[in-house]
């Protein structure tokens, strides 16, 4: 085997296969970037609205008084 | 005709474009969070239900002009869970937060906790992580509730 034959085999060959394992790594994802949300852009997804499904303690009606829903609001 | 057969060969070059389902599940590729990110909201909403005992609901959408009608519109809209319901409603677009505690909820949730909650929303939102800023608001809700004694080692 000839010094270029060795090095061929032994040097350029692994380097080779580094290489390509590194570009695959680093080359992003083909997969479609999710757009971020940044605040003052425009909402334009449909609203969507969650709930638990668990069974919730029970209530107590003597303190069920209409109109004396709390809560508090911000911005950003 | 044998097993395996195809029933019926198309002509060739006639080709049906893919057309999206009809019905059933249409995925989550055109939505804010992807399903990974639902996940995790659903698993704290249920861990918040879980030690609270309270009905836990977020919303993500337009709040419409008056946006205090709104979120109590959905608020109602939770039926006989609405007295010990809580509501967080967030409106990216008008970068608008509402909390509404119902009537039996709020004696747990003061105005003073969910402002508190409110305050963790909109640093996370400002921020522009919108899955953050809804965990860490029903987390801080739930927290601020406290756990039922015969809950507390479920």
């Amino acid at each position: 085997m000839s010094i270029f034959e060795t090095v061929a085999i032994y040097v350029a060959a692994p380097v080779a296969l580094y290489g390509l394992t590194a570009l695959l790594t680093m080359v992003p994802g083909r997969a479609k970037k999710r757009q971020k949300y940044s605040p003052g852009q425009q909402w334009e997804f449909p609203a969507q609205w969650w709930a638990g499904d668990r069974a919730i303690a029970p209530t107590d009606q003597a303190l069920v008084v209409a109109g004396t829903e709390g809560g508090a609001r911000g911005t950003w | 005709m044998a097993p395996g057969e195809l029933a019926r060969i198309e002509p060739a070059g006639q080709v049906e474009p893919w057309k999206p389902a009809t019905c059933g599940p249409t995925g989550f590729a055109d939505l804010p969070l992807d399903n990974k990110e639902l996940e995790i909201l659903d698993e704290v909403i249920d861990g918040a239900e879980r030690v609270t005992g309270l009905r836990f609901s977020a919303y993500l959408g337009d709040l419409g002009a008056d946006s205090r009608a709104t979120a109590l519109g959905l608020h109602a809209g939770l039926g006989s869970d609405a007295p010990s319901a809580v509501l967080l409603a967030l409106s990216p677009g008008q970068r608008i937060v509402e909390v509404v505690t119902g009537t039996v909820a709020a004696l747990r949730i003061t105005d003073r906790a969910a402002r508190l909650a409110v305050l963790n929303v909109v640093s996370s939102a400002g921020n522009g992580d919108l899955q953050a800023a809804l965990i860490n608001g029903i987390r801080t809700l739930a927290d601020q509730a406290g756990t039922l004694p015969d809950r507390s080692s479920w």
